[in-house]
């Protein structure tokens, strides 16, 4: 049960912990579109690079993270298979049976997305692992700040965020014992058919929203009577600050991803008469 | 003898910068027929112990035995263990889920396996024993009930097991006297009919001094003491420093002995009460 809470922030100290939530936040971004942009082996390399920097400075165990992978393992698989087998390429399969045909393109692909889905989970769980959802919140406020000129309500949606992030631990805590308390009246979550078995998490799931509506009911007053809402600008408690270990962070980042797009968009470039793609075809080995 | 404990020892979130030593070395054996309270501050290790009782929480290390089900084997029986051992925990309110207290009370029965006209038996006899009175109840949705009597029905969802042994977690808390008093009387009740051993964390001392046969005093993980509730308040002092109280008419006696008026060790106000009139008759 304890998976629910996979990604949740990891109180140790570290080089990443104590950089600043924005910059940790952009890297992200940052990170999420350069995996994107990748698509050769070696420019995966490049990836790989950036996340092994990123879980070394961040001291948290590469199994932890790795354990985030968890709630995904089934989709990722079912990913990998359907492009194995769904994608058709040139010249012959390599394996045939019935109506499934393997090609060598089919396992490429597949590989490759799996290797996506594997960086963009393990980078997002290195942010929120790192980071409080406080800190993670103003730094999406901080992000999204210039949408307010156009009325969108970027503080309210923050603060939507926050308490979302900051009840999961909350629900969790609230599930384990509903759990504990179904199964102290003999209550069986393990066997059965499949029916059976989510007939099974009635018992917890409705005292779960009660309890959950409560909540939200409580919390709501509790703002009215701070009043919430009644003045214009909120402070913060803890203010972020730039300092200059996220400008290293930055700039390290940066020359890995800057040159990992630079290389796959100078494919045409001609050195001695010939295309750096002809020159160094590893580089761009496995690419469609 | 109901319930046997060696050397009990429990960490969460084992090898974790969360790590907390919940159970330090807890040795104890407990009789049958006893009401034992389980007292100590907050967070020294109440619910974790009575937590490993029914195998909710796996034993980490240590030896563990309930009404003869040895819970240190790889696969203990649980479902049979339980049957035996009920378990009623803190807000228990909070985890009725069913459309009608009937069908919430019959969950644990259900469970059990047991024929529905058995069941039906067993959830009437348990709504009755609550003092909830069944025809007017058994239909009625749990959610539209008030909070004292959500506390019965979830009570009653558990005494339908009808388990030997019953385990509550703060029974009392967030009621008023009257409720709280309620609810210590069902509790007697329970006892001289379905499950004659009783284990009750509780933090107020004057219910424990009223009903306890024995006191179980938890200190960060340890437990410290397992006694009468006579022997247990002798020692104030040490009570105190460990950050828990005594009975307000316990204190009451102290006062009054340091006034040089000495009435000797009172649990109840019934027997403060004797003693004061005898030595006020002697007086005369
Ligand atoms: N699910 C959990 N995960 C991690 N630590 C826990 C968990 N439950 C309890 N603890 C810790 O274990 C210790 C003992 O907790 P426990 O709940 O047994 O205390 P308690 O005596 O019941 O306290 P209270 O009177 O507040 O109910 C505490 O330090 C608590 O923080
Ligand atoms: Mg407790």
């Amino acid at each position: 049960m304890k998976d629910i809470a996979f990604g949740q922030y990891y109180p140790i100290d570290s080089f990443v912990h104590r950089l600043d939530a924005r910059t940790k936040l952009l890297i992200t971004i940052l990170f999420m579109v350069s995996v994107f942009f990748a698509d050769s082996f070696f420019l995966y390399l490049f990836i790989l690079l950036a996340l092994v920097l990123m879980v070394a400075f961040s001291k948290i165990s590469f199994i932890r993270i790795l354990g985030t992978m968890k709630p995904i393992i089934v989709l990722a698989i079912i990913t990998t298979v359907l492009n194995f087998f769904l994608t058709e390429g040139e010249g012959e399969p390599l394996f045939k049976w019935w109506i499934f045909e393997l090609y060598i393109e089919g396992i490429f692909v597949g590989v490759k997305m799996l290797l996506r889905l594997i960086f963009l989970v393990m980078g997002a769980s290195i942010l929120t692992l790192t980071t409080t959802p406080v800190a993670l919140t103003d730094a999406v406020e901080w992000l999204f700040y210039p949408l307010s000129y156009l009325r969108v309500p970027v503080r309210e949606l923050a603060l939507i965020m926050s308490i979302a992030l900051k009840f999961i631990p909350n629900l969790v805590e609230e599930a384990q014992r509903i759990i504990k308390a179904q199964k102290a009246r003999g209550a069986n979550f393990e066997s059965g058919g499949l029916i059976k078995r989510a007939k099974a998490f009635i018992p917890i799931l409705i005292p779960l929203l009660v309890s959950s509506f409560r909540r939200a009911d409580e919390l709501a007053l509790a703002m009215d009577a701070r009043c919430y809402g009644y003045t214009a600008k909120r402070t913060k408690m803890k203010k972020l600050t730039f300092r200059s270990r996220d400008l290293l962070a930055g700039i390290v980042i940066t020359l890995i991803f800057g040159s990992m797009i630079a290389l796959r968009y100078c494919s045409g470039v001609i050195i001695n008469g010939e295309t750096l793609a002809e020159l160094c075809p590893w580089i761009y080995y496995g690419s469609m | 003898m109901a319930i046997i404990v060696k050397d009990l020892c429990y960490t969460y979130n084992e090898k974790t910068p969360f790590a907390t030593k919940a159970l330090k070395n807890v040795t104890v054996t407990i009789d049958e027929g006893e009401f034992v309270c389980v007292v100590g501050h907050t967070g020294s290790g109440k619910s974790t112990f009575i937590q490993h009782l029914n195998g909710l929480i796996r034993l980490q290390s240590g030896q563990l035995a309930v009404d003869g089900i040895d819970l240190c084997v790889k696969k203990p029986d649980f479902m049979a263990l339980r049957g035996k051992i009920g378990m009623v925990f803190q807000y228990p309110e909070y985890q009725l889920f069913a459309d009608t207290v009937f069908e919430d009370v019959a969950f644990g029965p259900r469970n059990m396996g047991l024929k529905d006209a058995e069941v039906k038996s067993r959830v009437f006899h348990a709504i009755e024993r609550v003092g909830l009175n069944y025809g007017l109840y058994a239909e009625k949705s749990p959610f539209e009930l008030s909070g004292g009597e959500k506390r019965r029905v979830a009570i009653a969802g558990v005494i339908a097991m009808e388990p030997r042994i019953l385990v509550l977690d703060e029974p009392t808390a967030g009621l008023d006297p009257l409720g709280k008093n309620e609810i210590l009387n069902l509790i007697e009740d329970i006892r001289k009919t379905v499950a004659p051993t009783v284990l009750m964390v509780n933090h107020d001392m004057n219910e424990v001094a009223e009903h306890a046969t024995k006191v179980m005093v938890f200190c960060d993980g340890e437990m410290t003491e397992y006694l009468p509730p006579k022997d247990l308040f002798r020692k104030a002092d040490y009570l105190t420093s460990i950050g828990l109280d005594l009975p307000t008419i316990t204190k009451f006696a102290s006062k009054l002995k340091e006034s040089g008026v000495d009435i000797g060790d009172c649990l109840t106000v019934e027997q403060a009460y004797d003693r004061i009139i005898r030595l006020h008759l002697k007086d005369r």
